[in-house]
């Protein structure tokens, strides 16, 4: 397998740091390296499976893989996969967020998620990014479901915030 | 307003003859003279003895009536500012350092411009900024002398 090529765009900003979100009442996830669909089926069941009210889901990174053939080299299919940032609508205390959080990460099976859940684990609250970072543009949001009227109008807050401070600010 | 006195004699005459009030307003302006309605309306008034109808505002129809104070539109009370939660985090001299900073919209823009230059003194720093005002006060956490690495490459 080899990266083709990528859809990202090129973000005008030079920040040397990185500016996210934080919080500690927001179940936020990071999946990394992840085709979008198993994003959508993991999110439908914690969703149902925790009453989380709806979520959304950003897209920070996306990557077309292709799968070749060893002896005559020709590729046989090509596939997308990509770096997705959920929210979820329900506040939730920070015991019911590690619960949950350790729970899809066991689950799932998906090392960049066992990995991201445990830095939370460190920090003590959920951070996720909002700003670009090196190539990588700032995540928009590519699929909703459910109410989001809560933590997730909360998030989107913080987001048009940060975006407005970059485009004003000359970073 | 002034009044020819030929004018108020007429009016006078009229009323005398006992015509109404209309009759006598459509007699002036038949014999060409222009006089408001409301002017003859208080002689007329005068000459006959009579006195204006108690509580006209009951005639005033109702839209152009002043609204009581109970229906006029209260001013909305301004929106209480959200608390906003926003991390900073890069390299400085190869460590990684984070700050929380949580507040409301002003007072963070005021620190984010200098956070995003100047990395924090300890490793892990959070800060309510509301009370983070001044200048000096900022120093408290931030390092001025010295700026963030280049190429950010630390996990969230």
């Amino acid at each position: 397998m080899e990266s083709i090529g990528t859809k990202n765009q090129q973000s005008n900003h030079k920040l040397n740091i990185i500016i996210g979100n934080w919080a500690t009442k927001t179940l936020m996830l990071d999946f990394d390296n992840t085709p979008l669909g198993e994003v959508k089926l993991w999110c439908f069941r914690l969703y149902v499976w925790f009453g989380l009210g709806g979520f959304i889901i950003l897209q920070s990174s996306q990557r077309i893989l292709a799968a070749k053939d060893k002896r005559t080299g020709k590729i046989i299919f090509r596939y997308r996969i990509g770096s997705y940032l959920v929210v979820f609508n329900r506040e939730v205390t920070w015991k019911q967020n590690v619960r949950i959080m350790n729970w899809i990460a066991l689950e799932s099976g998906n090392i960049g998620l066992q990995n991201y859940v445990r830095m939370q684990c460190i920090k003590g609250s959920s951070t996720l990014r909002l700003s670009n970072k090196g190539k990588k543009p700032f995540p928009k949001p590519i699929f909703h479901h459910g109410s989001q009227d809560k933590m997730i109008a909360e998030f989107l807050d913080n987001r048009q915030f940060i975006l407005d401070f970059l485009n004003n600010s000359a970073c | 307003m002034m009044v020819k006195p030929a004018t108020v004699n007429r009016i006078r005459q009229l009323s005398k003859q006992g015509k109404p009030a209309n009759e006598i307003v459509r007699q002036l302006r038949r014999e060409g003279i222009g006089i408001r309605r409301k002017t003859i309306l208080a002689y007329v008034r005068k000459f006959k003895g009579r006195k204006p109808k108690p509580q006209p505002y009951k005639y005033v129809p109702r839209k152009y009536r002043r609204k009581p104070a109970y229906r006029r539109r209260l001013i909305a009370p301004p929106p209480t500012p959200k608390q906003k939660h926003i991390a900073i985090y890069g390299k400085h001299k190869r460590k990684s350092k984070r700050i929380e900073a949580s507040g409301t919209g002003k007072q963070l823009y005021k620190f984010l411009i200098d956070a995003v230059e100047h990395p924090p003194k300890r490793r892990f720093v959070t800060v309510s900024v509301d009370k983070v005002k001044g200048l000096s006060d900022r120093a408290r956490y931030l390092d001025y002398g010295e700026y963030w690495d280049e190429k950010p490459t630390i996990k969230s």
